[in-house]
């Protein structure tokens, strides 16, 4: 168990939740839905060379998601084009619908050519795959 | 055993806007009972409920129809991995839950439908012919 601990603690540094940063480029203005509100829930989970990261964006349409990554920073955004009950009277609001961001720091372990994405029913599933670069090189002096 | 409690949703008054105030809300009365939450929109013929509900199967959505209440139930299971797996876990991972909600109006109970798209279920409960509006011409003699 003593090892686990270890490489957890290791694999943490591959890739780092940004939260509560803002999305610099994507000024609210430039949505054409709602502004945006939430930080959407994620997991990550590690298995084996994969790290699979599935994350909620209940009532954004696929064409609606941006996956960017640029410099080592992931940034997803999932736009809220409409509200589900525009043309209706709203008279019970328990939840606020709005569009979502987040971004996470990935390591260089990350072979971000090998990067996956899929989207059903409302969850965002990626596989990012640990590259060679996560293999230790050795480098001798000539 | 609450778990058969009617809830009245139009006795509570109407919707509030303030976000900051339905956070301390939602942390107030949080219980079985308040999961998924509900949005309810209104028009001349119907009502439209929507309610988040990512990462579902239809197939596990069960909507029914007594009177003028709505019942939705359902089982929500994603894949379970061991807790050393995560890095980060905020998603609700299992939960089963009941809901229901009482409309306001008769409604017409054999014409509801049911929609999941998007991780959003929405169920479309057209109101009783009794219960629109209608506009009554009087000749003036």
């Amino acid at each position: 168990m003593g090892n686990n601990k270890c490489c957890e603690a290791k694999v943490k540094e591959e890739i780092k939740d940004m939260e509560g940063t803002k999305p610099e480029e994507v000024e609210a203005k430039e949505l054409d839905g709602f502004d945006i509100s939430f930080s959407p829930a994620v997991d990550i989970l590690e298995d084996g060379d994969l790290v699979r990261l599935n994350m909620n964006l209940p009532g954004v349409a696929k064409e609606d998601i941006s996956i960017n990554l640029e410099n080592g920073l992931l940034k997803i955004t999932g736009r809220m084009k409409k509200s589900m009950l525009e043309g209706y009277n709203p008279i019970l609001q328990e939840y606020r619908e709005g569009s979502y961001y987040r971004s996470f720091r990935l390591s260089d372990e990350i072979d971000a050519e090998s990067i996956k994405a899929g989207y059903k029913d409302g969850v965002l599933t990626l596989e990012l795959h640990k590259g060679e670069k996560a293999k230790r090189k050795q480098i001798t002096i000539e | 055993m609450n778990f058969l409690r009617a809830w009245y949703p139009f006795e509570r008054g109407l919707p509030r806007f303030n976000p900051f105030e339905r956070v301390l809300e939602s942390f107030a009365d949080r219980n079985e009972m308040d999961f998924p939450l509900f949005n309810v929109g209104e028009d001349k013929n119907e009502f439209l409920i929507t309610t988040e509900l990512p990462g579902m199967n239809m197939s596990d959505i069960d909507v029914s129809v007594t009177n003028r209440t709505i019942s939705i139930k359902g089982e929500m299971k994603h894949e379970e991995k061991k807790e050393e797996n995560y890095h980060i876990k905020e998603r609700i991972s299992k939960a089963s839950f009941s809901r229901h909600i009482t409309l306001p109006v008769p409604i017409d109970g054999g014409s509801i439908k049911a929609q999941y798209k998007d991780g959003v279920l929405s169920v479309t409960v057209p109101k009783a012919e009794e219960a629109k509006p209608k506009s009554i011409s009087i000749a003036i003699e």
